[in-house]
Order: C-alpha cells, then structure tokens, then sequence
C-alpha cells in the first residue's frame, strides 16, 4: 500500500472536484457543521480520539460512502471494529491520516493499494483520493470529517469489471 | 412517530439535554433523511433505511457524548 499527500488543487476528475468542494465549504465556514455541508451523503464522521494504529471510532456512515460500499452492507453498530476485523492491515496502514488530523492537519491523500475480492485469483489496483478534517459538531471537541472517493482510474477499472460482469452473464 | 417534524422536534429536545452541543443534533438528522429521496413520513422508509437512520444516530450521540466526557 502507497499513501502519497496530493495537494487538493491536484486531484482530478469528479473524485477530486467533490474533495475540492469539502475543503472550500470547511474553510468558509471555519469548519462548522451545517445542515447544507456539501457532499453529506458521502461522507464519515469519526471520533477526534485517533491513536494512529486503528481506525477511530466512527459514529456516521453516509449512505453514499465508499467505505459503506466496500463493506458491502456490514453496517453494525461499532463500524470502526467490522473494518479491523475485516482487514487489520488496512486498518493500521490508513489510521495514521486520523490521528495528523485530529491534530489539525488537513489530511489530503492519494491510497493505492492492491486487493484480491472474494473468488478471484489476481490482486486488483485500487485507488483513492481521501480528506480528513476536522469538523465541529457542536460539542466541546470536534469530530473528524473523512470523504474517501474512488479516483477515475479506480472508476474506469470499476466500469471495465461490471462490463466484464455483464457479459460473462450473457 | 410518523411526522417528519414530530420527530425531529422530539430527537432534537433529547438531545440538546443530552449535551451542550445537541441542537446541531436537529440539522444533523433532518441532512441524513433529506438523502432519501424526498421522502418526508416515517411509513415512506423501508426497515433497513429506518435501521441505517437511528443507526446512525445512535453512533453520531454516543460519540459527542464521549467527547463531552473528554
């Protein structure tokens, strides 16, 4: 796994509009929860207590989140546990971006990695912009604010393999 | 419980109770439910979009509650 800072102005594709539009809203807004925060949907509200060697507890799932997609409908109660038990290399190769932002960086990410998906025989690339901020939620201490977004290489690879899917169907 | 309004009211009473900052609580639930399609009645959600919500909302209060606690 390879995880590379990218300057948010460099991230492209719609992957990399959208984590552009988080950030602008977050610094217009002193980083403030509103009911207009844009990209809501997608994101992931997590815990600011982030120890670097797990992912922190997470209290909001969006119902658009790549992380929602990837565990394919694991949607307990203690999220942050279904993710370590299901791969605790990936849990400790990503925690480390939470804790830089629960000291106040603004985190901003490229994570290429490879997985093998159930049944298959070969690795595949997977890559992925990701923000983490963060974001005052009303209490005494901030959360933090994660929207994770395949980038349009990871897109494209994503259309070849339901294109594939489809016609091995037919 | 099937107003819209109703609940959102109540949940926002609860929590704003709860700790100092629960009144954020109120735009917080009323952002997740506006992401289902328009749908404004509590009958209109399948049981796992019901599930997904207070799932959500549980997670989201036990977290600002322990950040209280510090």
């Amino acid at each position: 796994m390879h995880i590379k800072r990218v300057d948010p102005a460099n991230m492209t594709g719609l992957a990399g509009q959208h984590i552009q539009e988080l950030d602008a809203y977050l610094r217009q807004t002193d980083s403030a929860f509103r009911p207009d925060m844009p990209q809501f949907h997608r994101v992931v509200f997590t815990s600011i207590k982030a120890s670097g060697d797990h992912i922190p507890q997470i209290g909001y799932v969006g119902k658009n989140s790549y992380i929602k997609e990837v565990m394919e409908g694991q949607f307990g109660s203690d999220f942050a546990s279904a993710i370590r038990n299901q791969d605790p290399q990936f849990d400790q190769a990503v925690a480390g971006g939470f804790a830089r932002a629960a000291q106040g960086d603004r985190v901003f990410e490229l994570v290429e990695m490879e997985v093998t998906p159930p049944g298959a025989l070969t690795n595949i690339p997977v890559s992925y912009y990701r923000l983490i901020e963060r974001l005052w939620l009303g209490a005494p201490q901030p959360v933090l604010v994660n929207l994770t977004l395949p980038t349009s290489a990871q897109f494209h690879e994503h259309l070849f393999l339901l294109d594939r899917a489809h016609l091995t169907a037919n | 419980m099937t107003d819209l309004q109703t609940f959102l009211d109540n949940e926002a009473e609860a929590y704003a109770d709860m700790f100092e900052g629960g009144y954020v609580i109120r735009g917080f639930i009323r952002s997740i439910i506006e992401g289902y399609d328009g749908k404004s009645d509590w009958r209109e959600f399948t049981p796992e979009e019901r599930s997904e919500i207070i799932l959500n909302c549980h997670r989201i209060v036990e977290l600002l509650r322990r950040a209280e606690e510090g």
